[in-house]
């Protein structure tokens, strides 16, 4: 003989299951003699297993739900990663075109190294106050250097001094590995 | 309260902050320059030769956006035309330029270094 007090499923709805189960019990202790009430119980048999159906679909579709979000956040962590790689091999390459004396072509380098940047703050939402003031402080010293190099150009007077940009432009750098590694221990934190 | 007010009162909060060691300053590629970020702005203040009496130079306060653009550029002399109550605009922007030197030379931990060295020396 079945027991109905183990179904589950949500206290209301775990209630009506409990009561039909009952319900069920009743009529075969009572003698599944007329073939109404046997007819009955089938229908009923066959409404709670919809019932149960249902319910573990909901659970499994949220589940679902939960498993693609996480998917979605691990995705934006590892292009959230690349964006800072490239920014990163961006800022390598700066240093190079300091020594090499490009002076020309500098600005809009720096220009473009300002607005990715400035675009990742912006987009990126689980950076902590510290990174985003960190990262507005790289804005803020390229900015700086594109002020001096264009000074220079447009003056033709003093070229800048490539050793003293580069060691501006190499604490920014590992500043921003620095977030990197963080972004990057966030994605080996976050369940797979 | 006028925007030079506010920079006023902006520029108290950092120099108390800085003597506090709660505001971090860094050097920038500009010279006599340094730097303090936030997350949506960053400060910078300046000391200036001043053409007309080179013992007391000039201090400039700059604020940034977002994309690293001057948004505000203030001196000493502007701000004391606003607020001419208070006698000692200059000395504080003086103060907070050298607190803000002092942070992003890291001086303090030199300071500290070179008593701990004296003190094992004797």
């Amino acid at each position: 003989m079945w027991s109905c007090g183990a179904i589950g499923g949500g206290r209301s709805a775990g209630l009506f299951l409990r009561t039909i189960c009952n319900r069920g019990r009743d009529v075969i202790l009572s003698g599944v003699g007329r073939s109404g009430e046997l007819g009955l119980l089938v229908s009923l048999i066959g409404f709670l297993i919809t019932i149960v159906v249902v319910l573990r679909s909901k659970s499994a579709a949220e589940k679902t739900g939960e498993a693609v979000a996480e998917v979605r956040q691990k995705l934006a962590l590892q292009t959230a990663v690349f964006d800072l790689n490239r920014v990163l091999a961006d800022v390598d390459e700066l240093k190079a075109l300091h020594r090499a004396s490009a002076w020309e072509i500098l600005p809009a380098r720096y220009s473009s190294l300002r607005r990715q940047l400035a675009a990742f703050k912006g987009t990126y939402p689980d950076l902590t106050r510290k990174q985003k003031a960190t990262i507005q402080g790289i804005v803020s010293q390229f900015s700086e250097i594109e002020s001096i190099v264009e000074k220079s150009l447009a003056t033709k007077q003093t070229a800048p001094d490539p050793p003293s940009l580069n060691r501006i432009a190499a604490e920014q750098g590992d500043k921003l590995n620095e977030i990197v590694i963080a972004v990057q221990q966030t994605i080996g934190g976050s369940k797979a | 309260m006028t925007a030079e007010e506010k920079l006023w009162q902006l520029v108290q909060r950092l120099a108390e902050k800085t003597a506090q060691g709660a505001v971090v300053w860094e050097a920038t590629a500009a010279q006599n320059t340094y730097q303090t970020s936030f997350p949506q702005y960053s400060v910078r203040i300046v000391e200036l030769d001043n053409q007309d009496d080179y013992r007391r130079p000039q201090y400039m306060l700059e604020m940034l956006d977002g994309n690293g653009s001057v948004i505000e550029r203030v001196d000493d002399a502007d701000i004391q035309k606003a607020v001419p109550q208070y006698i000692e605009v200059t000395e504080t922007m003086r103060n907070l330029y050298r607190g803000a030197r002092r942070s992003a030379l890291s001086v303090d931990s030199a300071l500290d270094s070179l008593l701990l060295e004296l003190e094992k020396a004797s």
